[in-house]
């Protein structure tokens, strides 16, 4: 009997281990099929173009990362608000770039909110506009040239957090105003703190008026019909402690009317403010609507058919669903914990993150408005903590339904350790199917906190390959010295392997500009000019003219050579800075020495293999 | 010899003189290079006209000073081809104004001295292209790239670089006209040893162009 009942308890376990390592193999089988059919999703053969740009902002980097989707491969820094010495940029002080920003403000920004430019309810690859909340500073970037433009400083304004485009027609780009202040008198009483949404022309980035709030404004989105914009107010309290500001139990959405604000401006009912016409909206009623939602909103998303905006709860569990045209509310929906952000696809859903669930949530708009409890469709889990997401095209009238990016806030274990500072990290969800699959995880610099897709085909043929050579650009052939007192300007050139002039003679002290025009007349053959012992160094894209003002040093011989590699003589594309001392003789002769001369000198004794 | 045989000569004549026009503006001949980092619509070409040398120039002779080859700036076929080429022209346009048998014979001539200025012009450049290929700067800085001779037609590899030549359209239309010419120096041969057929006279100088002026 024992012997009976131990064999059928061998038998029956025996059995169930069987099944149980039979449905792990199976189980262990399906997963690296899904991870196989992931890993199909994103790879993108060497030479193999990306479907998409995805444009990250980089927060505190101070400027936009640029990464091609699906294969989540880096491509580009766009330096706007730092320097980057390896670029060039801003970091020669006298240099275009330099000046530019300077005038601006610090040489530090902390990006936000990438905006692509659209017509007729899609982008139309001319522009991308991005923020700098810190310092209040708006700059647009040429998607020509993937560089930066022009960059305003916006009056009136502390913590230039929310960014978009007054849509359909794009004519101006808004900011908010985040952090209140006094900028009226200067002062430090909160009874004086307000802020500003300010429309700036969205070329030459000019504010061209404000409407003043009580409260903050903090993320934006436009409607799409040319008459409200929309930001979210968590702080309509007007506190200064973080108390104070959730002391109510509604906070709003503001909406901006903006024809209404035109037509302020231009009957003059508007006060000017650091030169700036500033609209009051108690002076000007219906230029500024409240519209209650739970208390300290988030994200600030319109639908694509610009029917609604959905103000993401962030301390509350749901989304409120605003009518965009009459101003209500028409629902409510509970989603998960800590909503952020709002993002939708081409087939009536809507993404919302939810920073403390750390998941994208997946539900369908016309059900939730309808009140069906079946309106969620799906979740996924993030990692970790996702702070903004978008899906592609979400933000132009016609959404592609296809890539969804989650930016979220925490990696923890997801990459190799490199200390107790882990990578900032994004994932890519496929959102095509009716269930998500988060397809891929990267990296990124501190801080993307948003992100915008442009498809490849908008830029087709658009970026251009080399810049045109302006009308001061110094020709080949006709490099030159001129020399005025202390003050020597060089203008040079360079093409494989060559700078001319190789050597020139200035005085110790002197101040001298190079001007140096790259007539290469290829794309990528970028050369750079670090000059040694003077923290020099600038990049020259083909066709394009650099000028960078610096003082000669001590008496001495400074090399100065070619930083980007490009040619089988990269190493000997190099010439010299004779820095002659005070009062000697100096030449303005940018001859090569002859022949001889350069043979003159004691070389290395002949190399001999014995 | 009727009249419609003499109007398509002569209107043979003037299309062939066209083409040959036409031909003085496009490429008689093309080269192109590709490499690894050069290619498709990035890939350098040349195109050789009958007075001029364009194309991406600038590109290759940045790359040329790296192996020592020198690409002349002119050639010595664009002082005369773009002359034989307009003399042909005008030949061909005026020869209907010429007797039929004298007609013939210089649009033959023409065919042949065309043909020949042809041959002339390529040979000349395939001892340009040994020329570039073997007189080298003996101080290029690369080393390892032997002598080379890209071919008029066909493929060569120098150092990196696929060198890929064929004809142009020009050489296509010069081609054309000489077809032309020898037409209709062949449809005047036919015509002018053919006998008419209303009183069986052979055609010459003696019978009326117009048969009905024939005596019964």
């Amino acid at each position: 009997m024992k012997i009976t009942c131990l064999s059928a308890l061998l038998a029956t376990s025996t059995a169930l281990f069987t099944a149980c390592n039979s449905d792990s193999t199976a189980t262990k089988q399906k997963a690296a099929a899904q991870t196989a059919s992931a890993a199909q999703r994103v790879y993108v053969a060497p030479g193999k173009l990306d479907d998409y740009y995805a444009f990250l902002s980089g927060g505190q980097s101070g400027g936009v990362f640029v990464y091609g989707i699906p294969s989540c491969r880096f491509i580009k820094e766009i330096a706007v608000f730092e320097p980057r010495a390896g670029l060039g940029y801003a970091n020669n002080p006298g240099s275009e770039s330099y000046l530019r920003l300077k005038e601006s403000g610090p040489m530090w920004g902390d990006t936000h909110h990438p905006v692509l430019s659209q017509t007729n309810g899609r982008y139309d690859g001319r522009w991308l506009w991005i923020n700098d909340k810190a310092n209040g500073r708006v700059a647009r970037i040429s998607l020509r040239t993937f560089e930066t433009a022009v960059i305003r400083k916006v009056p009136n304004i502390q913590g230039a957090h929310g960014l978009d485009a007054w849509l359909p027609s794009c004519k101006y780009v808004y900011v908010n105003g985040e952090l209140e202040h006094d900028f009226v008198q200067n002062g430090t009483d909160p009874q004086q703190y307000r802020s500003v949404i300010a429309f700036l022309d969205s070329e030459s980035l000019e504010t061209k008026f404000e409407v003043m709030i009580v409260g903050n404004a903090d993320i934006a989105s436009s409607g799409k019909d040319g008459r409200y914009v929309f930001s979210t107010m968590y702080n309509t309290e007007n506190a200064v402690t973080s108390e104070g500001m959730i002391e109510r139990d509604k906070d709003a959405v503001a909406a901006i009317d903006v024809p209404l604000a035109e037509k302020a401006v231009a009957e003059g009912k508007f006060t000017r403010i650091n030169g700036v016409p500033v609209v009051k909206p108690d002076e000007v009623p219906g230029v500024l609507t409240l519209i209650p939602v739970p208390k300290n909103p988030h994200g600030c998303n319109v639908t694509p058919d610009g029917n609604y905006v959905m103000a993401s709860g962030k301390l509350s569990p749901t989304v409120t669903i605003i009518d965009a045209h009459s101003l209500k509310v028409v629902a409510e929906p509970e989603v998960g914990l800590g909503p952020l952000h709002t993002t939708f696809d081409n087939r009536g859903n809507a993404y919302t993150s939810l920073f403390i669930d750390s998941q994208i949530v997946k539900w369908n708009i016309q059900k939730a408005i309808k009140g069906d409890p079946t309106y969620i469709v799906d979740r996924v889990d993030v990692h970790y903590n996702v702070g903004h997401t978008k899906a592609a095209g979400s933000d132009t009238s016609y959404p592609s339904g296809d890539w969804l990016i989650s930016l979220n806030k925490l990696s923890k274990g997801m990459y190799l350790p490199v200390g107790p500072a882990m990578p900032e990290s994004q994932e890519l969800i496929d959102i095509s199917g009716e269930k998500m699959r988060v397809i891929a995880a990267f990296p990124s610099l501190s801080e993307p906190h948003d992100a915008v897709f442009l498809s490849r085909q908008v830029l087709a043929d658009k970026v251009v390959q080399t810049y045109e050579i302006t009308p001061t650009a110094t020709k080949l052939g006709e490099e030159k010295l001129v020399r005025n007192g202390t003050q020597v300007d060089v203008y040079m050139t360079c093409i494989r392997s060559k700078f001319v002039p190789e050597q020139f003679e200035v005085h110790s002290g002197d101040r001298v500009t190079i001007h140096l025009t790259n007539v290469e007349t290829v794309r990528d053959m970028t050369h750079g000019f670090a000059l040694a012992e003077h923290g020099i160094n600038i990049a020259v894209d083909p066709g394009q003219t650099q000028v960078v003002p610096f003082t000669a040093g001590a008496p001495g011989t400074y090399w100065y050579y070619c930083t980007w590699f490009c040619s089988a003589l990269h190493l000997e594309m190099r010439g010299r800075m004779l820095v002659k001392p005070i009062g000697a003789t100096v030449s303005d002769s940018i001859a090569p020495p002859t022949l001889e001369k350069t043979q003159g000198g004691p070389k290395q004794d002949k190399v001999s293999y014995e | 010899m009727n009249k419609t045989s003499i109007r398509i000569s002569t209107a043979l004549g003037i299309a062939a003189a066209g083409l040959l026009g036409v031909s003085l503006w496009l490429p008689l001949w093309h080269m192109k290079m590709e490499a690894p980092q050069y290619q498709g619509n990035e890939a350098l070409r040349v195109r050789i006209y009958p007075h001029a040398m364009r194309g991406d120039l600038h590109e290759i002779r940045v790359l040329n000073q790296y192996v020592g080859v020198t690409i002349p700036d002119s050639l010595p076929q664009f002082h005369w081809l773009p002359t034989a080429l307009g003399v042909a022209a005008v030949f061909s346009a005026f020869a209907g104004l010429l007797p039929v048998t004298v007609r013939r014979r210089s649009l033959v001539g023409t065919a042949v001295l065309l043909s020949l200025a042809l041959v002339i012009a390529a040979g000349q450049a395939q001892w340009q292209m040994y020329d570039v290929g073997h007189h080298r700067n003996p101080h290029a800085p690369l080393q390892g790239v032997q002598n080379f001779t890209p071919p008029i037609l066909g493929k060569v590899k120098v150092a990196n670089f696929e060198i890929e030549t064929g004809l142009g359209a020009g050489t296509g239309l010069i081609g054309a006209a000489i077809a032309l010419q020898l037409t209709t120096a062949f449809v005047l041969r036919e015509r002018s040893s053919a006998t008419c057929r209303v009183c069986g006279h052979p055609f010459g100088a003696a019978h009326p162009a117009n048969p009905a002026e024939l005596p019964a």
